[in-house]
């Protein structure tokens, strides 16, 4: 135990940073993208506060394709792009760029979802009362939905980190990678698995966090 | 004299096209009077909230003028219909507070829209709270209420922007007959007190009879009849006007085919001593076929059916006997068949 710990110690170590370093900032720039792009969704619907037929369309079909792409497929395919917007398509930061371009879209079907569930009588009220549509996003939408977006980011948050697992596969760095190097290539089961449980113990965490956080939010249920 | 605040004309509104199309609405023309209670009543289809959508163009007309305080409300821009709204507060069957604001919070919402201070907004807020009776429960979310709750801090939350009319559809629908009671005398309050004019939709009598000075009875897209709610309880013109005061229905084919009257008492005593009276005055016996009266401020509203005696004589002596009563009038009943 004392001998693993001195050999692969550091290497687990540094693998569990790279991990959150990667989870963390690709949920945050996938956010960016796909918080206002389920917005859009949302408000552009027919009956929407904002209906667009054809920035509904275009947007849903954007959504789509890139939902339907395997990830591992998407983060090839586009490396040129990732060079161009962090100058390297490997390491972190080459696979912070697919990550964010692949999560994007799924966040924007979560907001999407969760934004339906608001009651469309308390959006007419605020109608009622003179809200512009980017009060009643920001002051309806939004804050309403808050205990569903919360719960939604979980499931993103634990997407992007087992995405995370597959970059590792072109040394992107992370627990993914170190799974692979020594317990594939190099045949130490004992890292592999090491690695899957500090997986599971994050992924763990994360989920009873959110939810912990999301009825804690919820006014609705007290 | 009272002035209008809101004037419809024309006013039509379809949904859909081609032979799918409803047309909720057809040539709707009315005037509401500053500082009234309207009231507007039909069956259910009978496009009342369609009408109460129009006046804020929640639902946009397809034709025809809504002037709400002298604006044409049909013509605003976004920004000055946004504007414009802030003087015609809305409340809502489902009253539709924002689940994820306490009672105080939920009454800043519309104060924070047009950018008070927060301390201004809470201030107002507590104010209105106090208002509607409910000063200890500030901190209470919608999910802690009960209805007849919720509807007071809608009611508070639509008052906050002084508002100079208060839309309230079907707003106590939701609600068990004594919040309902208490809820009606809230808007009563507030209309004398504020002065705000109220615009109640509603598919209970009751609720027109207890707060409305007028009436306008829809059916099916169109205004069946109007007046004040006295005119309209003591003699409905319309099939759907009757069928509305007398919820119950008096069944004219149930009737015997004797000659049959129809009293109508516009404000005086009530039907019993008039019975009496006629018996013993005259000693003519009718027979009540079918009465709905009711107590409007302390006066007799509502009509009765009487059978009159087979004898021509009696029958004619009764007749003069009501005729000459103030306040009751009578038309003779034909009965089909
Ligand atoms: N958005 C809509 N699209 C299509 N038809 C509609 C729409 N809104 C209302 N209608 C139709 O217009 C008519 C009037 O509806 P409205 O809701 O105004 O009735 P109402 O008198 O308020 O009824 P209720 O007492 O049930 O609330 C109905 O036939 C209804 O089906
Ligand atoms: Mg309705």
């Amino acid at each position: 135990m004392a001998e693993f710990w001195a050999q692969y110690g550091s290497l687990l170590i540094e693998g569990t940073r790279d991990t959150l370093i990667m989870t963390g900032v690709s949920t945050f720039f996938a956010y960016v993208l796909g918080l206002p792009m389920g917005v859009l969704l949302n408000i552009t619907q027919a009956h929407g506060i904002w209906p667009n037929k054809w920035v509904n369309r275009i947007l849903g079909w954007i959504v789509n394709v890139g939902r339907s792409m395997p990830f591992i497929i998407l983060m090839i395919a586009i490396m040129p792009f990732t060079k161009l917007v962090v100058g390297t398509k490997i390491g972190v930061p080459g696979a912070i760029v697919p990550l964010v371009v692949s999560a994007a879209p799924f966040i924007a079907r979560m907001v999407e979802t969760s934004l339906s569930e608001i009651d469309a009588g308390v959006v007419e009220a605020a109608r009622s009362m003179g809200a512009s549509r980017m009060q009643i996003v920001r002051k309806v939408f939004l804050p309403e939905a808050l205990p569903s977006l919360i719960l939604g980011a979980s499931i993103s948050i634990i997407t992007i980190l087992s995405y995370t697992a597959i970059a590792g596969a072109i040394g992107a760095g992370g627990l993914g990678d170190l799974a692979i190097r020594y317990g594939y290539q190099r045949n130490v089961p004992s890292m592999m698995w090491t690695t899957v449980l500090l997986i599971l113990v994050l992924v763990q965490v994360i989920q009873s966090l959110f939810s912990w956080l999301s009825v804690k939010m919820d006014k609705r249920l007290r | 004299m009272s002035k209008t605040i809101i004037q419809i004309d024309h006013l039509n509104k379809t949904f859909g096209e081609g032979p799918t199309a409803v047309h909720a609405l057809e040539d709707i023309n009315l005037e509401i009077q500053e500082g009234e209670i309207f009231g507007i009543i039909g069956l259910s289809g009978a496009g009342k909230s369609t009408l109460v959508r129009c006046m804020n163009m929640l639902e946009r007309p397809t034709s025809g003028s809504v002037i709400v305080d002298g604006q044409e409300m049909t013509q605003l821009k976004e920004k000055e219909l946004n504007k414009a709204r802030q003087s015609i507060s809305m409340i809502f069957q489902s009253f539709n507070l924002l689940m994820q604001r306490n009672a105080l919070d939920n009454i800043c919402f519309p104060l924070e829209l047009i950018g008070v201070k927060r301390s201004d907004a809470v201030a107002r807020a507590r104010e209105l709270l106090k208002i509607v009776g409910l000063e200890t429960r500030e901190k209470a979310y919608p999910a802690q209420m009960s209805g007849g709750q919720k509807q007071r801090v809608a009611i508070a939350r639509a008052l906050a922007t002084n508002p100079k009319v208060l839309l309230c559809d079907e707003a106590t629908s939701a609600l068990d007959p004594t919040t309902t009671l208490s809820i009606l005398e809230l808007l009563k309050e507030l209309n004398q007190k504020l002065g705000v004019t109220v615009v109640v939709i509603t598919h209970q009598m009751n609720v027109i009879e207890e707060i409305c000075h007028r009436v306008a009875i829809l059916d099916s897209g169109v205004v069946a009849e109007q007046g004040t709610v006295e005119e309209i309880f003591a003699n409905p013109q319309t099939d759907i006007g009757r069928r509305l005061v007398y919820p119950n229905g008096v069944q004219i084919d149930a009737l015997p085919t004797a000659r049959v009257i129809r009293v109508a008492f516009n404000g005086g005593s009530s039907y019993e001593p008039l019975i009496a009276s006629l018996a013993i005055d005259c000693g003519v016996k009718v027979n009540i076929l079918g009465a709905d009266t009711r107590n409007i401020d302390g006066k007799a509203f509502g009509t009765m059916l009487l059978g009159l005696p087979d004898d021509e004589k009696e029958a004619s002596k009764a007749i003069r006997y009501i005729q000459a009563q103030s306040d009751i009038t009578l038309e003779e009943v034909t009965i089909n068949g």
